[in-house]
């Protein structure tokens, strides 16, 4: 569903390398965790794929779509929620939503059934008549979240999607994400996290400094870490070792 | 003060990006073509907006020597600037007030608010300086030139610069800090635009009546004036009284009388500063609070249901051209900043043309009608009409700050699949909807004023408009060009968006342009006045072809290809 391939970004003309030969697969009917220490490379790797940045080198498909020779094909097939979700605050919600809805050419029966079953869900109906500047944090995340899942696009991509969410939002969250898989969908996402992405995600890939240094499912990691037995023991090993490595060489 | 400091710092940093352009034009030397052009662009504007302040204040000095009364020229040129300020400073003071985004660190801090206002107060006089003295000091070297000026001459315009926003930017502040404190909350944003537009007209009646010589008694006012009786000065003052005593304070002859006026001049402005402090320190933190805090509608209970089906009801289906249009409309409609600084030169210039028009029985009105009718050349007034509504598109600002007002949320449009001709077409036509409703006072004032054939009626209407099409695309190439998003308060995305001056220089040249073809076409090919004026409109059709599929292009690079 995604396929990132040989991908590089640079900063400041090449002095800060925040991606550096990145290749991943994300399959179909997968939830493909993300992680990495702050400032691996893990938000420069999703802007680059839905399109805020362009790589340097390296090819993204999105179900098949080369995001660079094809970004709007590529853009229809992506439901995006950033970590902090800049939202028109001067737009009411139901305004926001329906312009996404615009946008993507969801028909009005979909819009009006899907919006139904979502805005339940996540019990954001009372607010909707208002302007989203009125919205915590928590309500303008999940709106976010509604806004990105409306078109039912095959592929989600979110950054720290559970930041700010309530436990019950977080949990219904997580039971949207693996229906999505089940329907064939994908979703890819970063957190911090660990033991979200330990119980959640069905293949799991940790980055640091730019480079991808695991990738597999959990049994997968554990077998290769040497004595690891929690997602967050592998992590702290991996990375550090490919700190060390750094430094040595 | 040492806080007070600190915050002044701060606000100047982010209010003029100090920080940010030291990183990327001295540190990292990056795009070291974007000063040079800023520069030029300013430098420019400085140059003609000088020349003409220069020349008014030349005729003012000449018109007043002539009555033995020079100093008029003083008292005009800080009345006007009292004035200006006044009607803009309120959308400047309530802009770094009450949305600032560096508030919501500086509210958590232990700082009395006072210390905030004062350096909000502080960075925004900072802003009108540069006004301030390009004003006075050419008034100043008017005056010098025919009545000299010694080293206590120049040394008072210095003070009386320093002082002159003060008086009015400390009146607006009051305003704005009473205004935010007690008007209803929910309806705010309206109520700030028409409290705007109230001190707008309250601005224009008080000068129009205040300031008017009643006609019968004209021929003897002018004998007074003339004899000395009647000071010009406290005529021009008398709208803003403190210009009197600045006039006096640069231009008097006696030390002791100056001195006194500048300490009079000096004293008001110090009790009109105290006087915004102290509002200041008691209602900037529940104004303040009043304007984050916007209450949500909570349904009764057991309607829940029946409201999702009212709403969902709402929902329906329509273009992506139609999407972006209404997104940019009540984004904009719905920040009270933009739509006074958007729509004062739309709506309000327009209709300032439209009130004299409307006046025919007013004596030198019905001259100018006599000198339009018997006129030559109806050709250049249609041609003038065309031109003036360009002009008033090229004063707002809706589309050359289309793609910056977006800000933070720009993400959205780069993530979203729009194509690059839907979005150029949904912004253009809000800023055609715009340019139409001032296309209506313009167009009756040039049908009352000049009685112009139905032809050249619709012709320079339909050439005004297309002129229009141009001028926006124009604003919309250069905004996307170089989008200003790191915006800190809305004021910003507008009001010191360089975006602003570099579309008007443009529309400035491409006024000029037209101008020649009309001379051209009319002047020397002798094309009869419709048909110059139809080849005009075609030729402004023709033009916008080519522009339209430039800003598409920069559109793609911006949206698709372009890091952010």
């Amino acid at each position: 569903m995604l396929s990132i391939r040989n991908v590089s970004k640079s900063y400041l003309k090449g002095e800060v390398k925040a991606v550096d030969d990145l290749s991943l697969e994300v399959p179909a009917g997968k939830i493909f965790g993300f992680l990495g220490p702050n400032g691996a490379g893990k938000t420069t790797t999703i802007k680059m794929v839905v399109g805020l940045l362009k790589p340097d080198a390296g090819t993204i498909l999105v179900d098949g779509v080369d995001v660079a020779k094809s970004p709007l094909e590529a853009k229809r097939r992506i439901g995006f929620v950033p970590d902090y979700p800049e939202l028109y605050d001067k737009l009411t919600g139901l305004e926001y939503l329906n312009f996404i809805g615009d946008v993507f050419g969801v028909p009005t029966d979909v819009r009006r059934r899907r919006l139904g079953e979502l805005l339940e869900m996540f019990s954001l109906k009372d607010a909707l008549p208002d302007l989203i500047q009125s919205y915590s944090h928590g309500m303008k995340q999940k709106l976010a979240v509604i806004g990105a899942v409306l078109p039912d696009p095959p592929l989600l991509i979110l950054d720290e999607p559970l930041t700010g969410l309530d436990p019950k939002s977080s949990a219904l969250f997580k039971d949207l994400m693996r229906r999505r898989c089940d329907e064939g969908k994908a979703v890819f996402f970063s957190t911090h996290v660990l033991d979200v992405a330990e119980r959640v995600c069905d293949r799991i890939a940790i980055i640091n400094r730019g480079r991808l240094i695991a990738e597999g499912t959990m049994d997968e990691l554990r077998a290769s870490a040497a004595g690891g037995t929690t997602l967050e023991r592998i992590f702290l090993d991996l990375t550090a070792e490919q700190e060390r490595e750094d430094g040595a060489w | 003060m040492t806080q007070f400091l600190a915050v002044l710092r701060t606000s100047l940093d982010t209010t003029f990006g100090l920080s940010a352009a030291r990183y990327r034009y001295i540190v990292k030397r990056q795009r070291l073509w974007e000063p040079i052009l800023i520069l030029w662009g300013l430098g420019t504007l400085v140059v003609l907006f000088g020349a003409l302040v220069y020349k008014l204040a030349q005729a003012f000095v000449a018109s007043g020597a002539v009555l033995g009364q020079p100093e008029v020229a003083f008292t005009f040129a800080l009345t006007t600037m009292a004035l200006l300020i006044f009607f803009f400073g309120l959308f400047q003071v309530l802009s770094m007030f009450f949305f600032s985004r560096d508030l919501d660190l500086l509210v958590p801090l232990p700082l009395r608010p006072v210390t905030i206002v004062g350096a909000k107060f502080a960075t925004i006089l900072v802003s009108q300086y540069f006004m301030a003295f390009l004003v006075l000091g050419l008034t100043a070297v008017a005056y010098a030139q025919v009545m000299g000026g010694g080293l206590l001459y120049w040394l008072n315009v210095l003070i009386v610069g320093l002082l002159a926003p003060i008086i009015p930017l400390a009146m607006v502040s009051v305003v704005a800090l009473v205004l935010m404190r007690f008007i209803n909350r929910r309806h705010r944003d309206l109520l700030m635009v028409l409290a705007g537009l109230l001190i707008l007209v309250a601005v224009i009646a008080f000068q129009m009546f205040v300031a008017r010589v009643p006609e019968a008694e004209l021929g003897e006012y002018l004998s007074r004036i003339v004899s000395g009786q009647i000071r010009l000065v406290n005529l021009a003052g008398r709208t803003f009284p403190p210009a009197i005593w600045a006039t006096e304070a640069i231009t008097l002859a006696a030390l002791g009388p100056r001195l006194l006026f500048l300490g009079a001049y000096a004293g008001t402005s110090a009790a009109a500063l105290w006087l915004s402090l102290a509002v200041g320190e008691r209602f900037f933190y529940a104004g303040l609070i009043g304007s984050r805090e916007v209450a949500r509608r909570r349904p009764a209970p057991g309607v829940g249901e029946k409201a999702l089906d009212t709403v969902l009801a709402r929902v329906r289906q329509d273009s992506v051209i139609r999407a972006v249009f209404w997104r940019e409309w009540r984004l904009f409609m719905r920040m009270p900043l933009w739509v006074m600084n958007g729509l004062a030169g739309a709506v309000i210039v327009p209709v300032m043309f439209l009130i004299p028009a409307l006046a025919a029985s007013d004596p030198e009105m019905a001259q100018l009608l006599a000198l339009l009718e018997g006129g030559a050349a109806p050709f250049y007034v249609a041609l003038g009409f065309a031109l003036t509504l360009v002009f008033v598109v090229g004063i707002n600002t809706t589309s050359s700050t289309s793609v910056s007002r977006e800000g933070a949320s720009f993400w959205l449009s780069k993530v979203l699949p729009v194509r690059p001709e839907e979005m150029v077409l949904g912004k253009l036509a809000f800023s055609m909807v715009i340019s139409a409703v001032s296309a209506i006072p313009v167009t009756a004032a040039f049908a009352i004023v000049a009685h112009p054939s139905a032809a050249m009626l619709v012709l320079a209407t339909l050439a005004g408009l297309a002129g229009s099409v141009v001028v926006h695309l124009l604003g919309l190439l250069v905004d996307m060009s170089r989008p200003q998003l790191d915006w800190t308060n809305p004021q910003q995305a507008v009001k010191s968006n360089t975006n602003v001056i570099i579309s008007m220089l443009v529309t400035a040249v491409f006024m000029g342009l037209t101008v020649l073809l009309g001379v051209a076409l009319y002047g020397w090919l002798r094309l009869v006045g419709e048909a110059a004026m139809g080849v005009v409109l075609a030729v402004l059709i023709a033009l916008s072809v080519p522009l339209y599929r430039a800003v598409v292009r920069t559109a793609e690079v911006l949206y698709t290809r372009r890091d952010v």
